[in-house]
């Protein structure tokens, strides 16, 4: 599976990030033909260099065949994508590797295993490249939504300290030549420090109420942020928050939430979208909303007139 | 050896944990407050007959620091009274080099220290080990070093635990299982709460006094996570925050303040602690016939004792 991908760095990446698709609860096609549709629109509404799914792309018995379907989608457009998984997506497949080989038999999605011993699934980097082959943004895919069952302890446990492990060692790999370039990171499940973010003041967008983390801080975010070349991380879960921020210098930053199946009626708790960033070589960032009505908002969540 | 020391608790049923914190030596004139401080050590070790003295740090803390300690040693050995050491926040304020520190601590007959290995954070890391009665390892006594104040982006907190450090024990125990078989169960002891300590005060699942603002790294390293991943500690001790003494079951482990030591003297420009706040140790009996079920209850001077968890011996 190709890690790399050549960007243009005469002007800056866009980056267009998908969140919590829900596709096919219980199947509902309503709710599924108009989620497709937003993602059709905002692909060809903002011409992406690259598309990100931070998780819970579906959430029915049928996780397989939607997988399949939106993979075609998804490949018609012949724009490279990410993906990491949420907490929903496995909800309904006994090996999550069912979903694994579709999305790598897609011949536009990036995902993979960049080592397989640690935690989860879809733990990877991707490599964004100049012409020459030189380094610009390093992208870190990191599965926090896998379950840790620790004994003893009820909830919500997701994530491990294998992934700053993993994070360390294979930076320190990367880096190795040189470090000038900008590492942002992917996870579906916010981390602890994002509603710090929000408690410092500063934020833009909106916030839905309390983030929903997992209950045990495994100091990813401290790992993150103790590498100065990290820029910042995006994450997607909570639905109707999507605001962004700053803790300690690492910008933090939810995507919109773009399925319409948000709750289990299928009723929409926020007008759905997606989150374009404009991210110069320099790290430099610009990020506003493509909503499903086809209009924009800033990153305040304001109608952009 | 499964630790820079062991133990063997033979027919005992219990080890038996004395933490003493925050000891705040400054001087050893005899109008101080060392010998309130020291006479409160000989009452505990009397009255309660612990098989360890733990030390969680600021044993002292002025420009005298290295006498105090070398004082404290010297007490300790006269008494022999077995002790290990954590560093606080405050012994390397006046800059003594720790080797200095280091040296009289390892040269004392009862003090069981080690600096730890070099490339982690932190000058007082090191396992002791403890033996049930059919020698197998049932108990590792974790000493941490979380006192060196971290620049993270150029933001300057108190310190964590790091992940050297998490790597490092986390590999330690890996290995003590390896060599030594499953069925251990982890205490760590280190002086500085950790931020779940707050988590815990505000689900309010605490019981015990908290006299005072939890003093607490802003960064959260997942340490707590990591004890979590080693599946086997069963409890974690400090210090630092002299007017607190709660415990609290945080998803199966038990977070625990110790008991502040020191009669350090305010009136003598010292550490404004509580002065009517009574001195003391915190207890903690190792089961060896369940060693999942940790016992602890405070000695207050005078002899008055606080059970809180489990049943006061």
């Amino acid at each position: 599976m190709r890690n790399t991908v050549t960007i243009d760095i005469s002007r800056p990446l866009r980056l267009l990030q998908l969140s919590d698709l829900h596709l096919g609860l219980r199947y509902d096609q309503k709710y599924r033909r108009l989620t497709e549709k937003l993602v059709r629109d905002a692909i060809e509404g903002t011409k992406p260099d690259i598309i990100v799914i931070t998780g819970d792309l579906a959430w029915c018995p049928e996780t397989v065949l939607i997988y399949s379907d939106f993979c075609a989608l998804m490949d018609s457009y012949n724009i490279p994508w990410c993906f990491c998984f949420g907490n929903h997506d496995r909800d309904y497949v006994k090996d999550p590797r069912a979903l694994e080989l579709v999305l790598e038999n897609s011949a536009t999605c990036l995902y993979h295993n960049s080592d397989e011993s640690v935690f989860g699934y879809g733990n990877y980097f991707i490599r964004l490249v100049d012409g020459e082959g030189k380094l610009v943004h390093l992208l870190y895919f990191f599965d926090n939504a896998w379950p840790h069952r620790y004994d003893g302890l009820s909830g919500y446990t997701c994530g491990s300290l294998d992934h700053n492990r993993w994070f360390r060692r294979s930076y320190a790999e990367l880096s190795r030549d040189r470090t000038d370039f900008n590492v942002w990171a992917f996870v579906h499940i916010p981390l602890p420090e994002f509603e710090n973010a929000w408690n410092e003041g500063g934020c833009v967008g909106s916030k839905n109420g309390k983030n929903a983390c997992a209950r045990i801080n495994t100091g990813l975010f401290c790992t993150l942020a103790e590498n100065k070349h990290v820029k910042g991380i995006f994450c997607g879960h909570d639905h109707g928050t999507n605001y962004m921020g700053e803790h300690l210098g690492v910008k933090v930053i939810f995507g919109r939430t773009t399925g319409f199946n948000q709750s289990k009626l299928g009723i929409t708790t926020t007008p759905c979208g997606a989150r374009v960033c404009d991210i110069s070589p320099d790290g430099s960032f610009f990020t506003f909303f493509f909503m499903e009505d086809g209009t924009l908002r800033n990153a305040n969540d304001e109608p952009i007139q | 050896m499964a630790g820079i020391r062991d133990f063997h608790m033979g027919d005992n049923r219990f080890f038996k944990i004395a933490q003493i914190t925050d000891i705040h030596l400054s001087s050893f004139r005899n109008e101080g407050p060392e010998q309130p401080t020291l006479a409160l050590i000989e009452e505990i070790a009397e009255a309660e007959k612990p098989d360890l003295f733990v030390c969680t740090g600021d044993l002292a803390w002025r420009h005298d620091t290295v006498p105090c300690i070398r004082e404290f040693a010297r007490f300790m050995d006269e008494k022999k009274l077995w002790w290990t050491f954590a560093y606080g926040n405050h012994e390397r304020d006046y800059g003594p080099p720790t080797r200095v520190i280091e040296r009289i601590l390892k040269e004392s007959e009862y003090c069981i220290f080690d600096a730890g290995p070099v490339e982690i954070k932190g000058q007082s890391n090191y396992v002791v080990g403890v033996y049930n009665r059919n020698e197998r390892l049932r108990f590792a006594v974790w000493m941490l070093d979380n006192c060196e104040y971290t620049e993270i982006r150029g933001h300057r907190t108190e310190a964590y635990i790091d992940s050297t450090q998490i790597d490092w024990f986390t590999e330690e125990k890996k290995r003590l299982c390896t060599e030594y078989g499953d069925g251990c169960r982890s205490v760590f002891f280190f002086h500085i709460p950790l931020p779940e300590y707050q988590e815990a005060l505000d689900a309010g699942v605490t019981m015990g006094n908290c006299g005072e603002k939890i003093c607490t790294t802003e960064v959260n390293s997942g340490a707590f996570a990591a004890m979590k991943e080693m599946g086997d500690v069963i409890g974690v001790f400090v210090g630092h925050d002299h007017t607190n003494d709660f415990v609290a079951d945080w998803h199966g482990i038990k977070l625990c303040y110790g008991r502040v030591t020191g009669y350090c003297d305010h009136r003598r420009g010292g550490y404004p602690a509580n002065d009517a706040f009574e001195r003391g140790a915190r207890i903690i009996l190792l089961d060896q016939d369940n060693v999942d079920k940790l016992q602890t209850y405070l000695y207050i001077a005078g002899g008055k004792v606080i059970p809180q968890i489990g049943e006061a011996q």
